[in-house]
């Protein structure tokens, strides 16, 4: 299931690291907005 | 949170069991221990909402970084000493895992109060009364629906605050005011207990 070398692993996570820290900061506006929101 | 636990628990099971993965599987490790670390999040979730809607900015601002610094080192250390014997994937999820140890630790520590507040309710030594919160909630959806862009946000939380301080069971209150300052709004009212 797991195939690919230490490396190849090591690029898989980065990437993924970075694209969960980029969709952070873009819904990052949209989660102080309904957080700070008031009725 | 109960179903936050359900899926954090339910999701790497269901991986583990479709791939047909081993516990001595590193993937099926550092899948379980991202649920973990998903999990410690949504803990820490309560307080981080609660920080927010006290203004409690700084304390956010720390707890990220903080938490931020630790997985990425955490994560470098365990990927650039195989010696460790710890692989890759492992890596990235022991620094999640400190990530989200970090921001339920120090978000928890900072309002420990609160955490008193929660065990209180659960074994019964507080409540809450539910009949206020549901007449405020209606209350605030109709004043929503009824006035909506022909209201304004200062009026709107001044009908919001008259109503919670002249209905709440415990409170009486003759005098509100709702001061603005930049975006934050402030409630002042008198209350008699």
């Amino acid at each position: 299931m797991w195939a690919g070398s230490a490396d190849e692993q090591g690029v898989y996570a980065l990437v993924s690291a970075l694209g969960a820290l980029f969709v952070r900061i873009v819904l990052q506006p949209f989660e102080v907005r309904y957080t700070l929101s008031v009725p | 949170m109960p179903l936050g636990a359900l899926l954090s628990a339910g999701v790497p099971t269901m991986v583990f069991f479709a791939n047909g993965l081993t516990k001595a599987d590193p993937y099926a490790q550092a899948v379980a221990l991202y649920g973990l670390a998903a999990f410690l999040e949504l803990l820490a979730e309560p307080f981080y909402i609660r920080a927010q809607r006290r203004s409690k900015f700084k304390l956010r601002l720390v707890t990220e970084t903080i938490a931020t610094l630790s997985r990425s080192f955490v994560t470098f250390v365990l990927v650039t000493r195989p010696a460790t014997g710890i692989t890759v994937p492992l890596a990235f999820a022991f620094g999640q895992l400190a990530y989200g140890t970090c921001v339920w630790l120090m978000f928890a520590a900072a309002q420990w109060e609160f955490v008193g507040e929660g065990i209180d309710l659960m074994l019964g030594r507080s409540s809450i009364s539910w009949g206020t919160l549901t007449l405020l909630g209606t209350f605030t959806l109709q004043v929503r629906s009824n006035f909506d862009d022909s209201i304004d946000l200062h009026e709107r939380l001044y009908l919001c605050a008259l109503f919670a301080l002249t209905h709440h069971p415990v409170m009486n209150s003759s005098i509100v005011s709702c001061r603005r300052r930049g975006n934050f709004y402030y409630l002042k009212g008198r209350r008699e207990y």
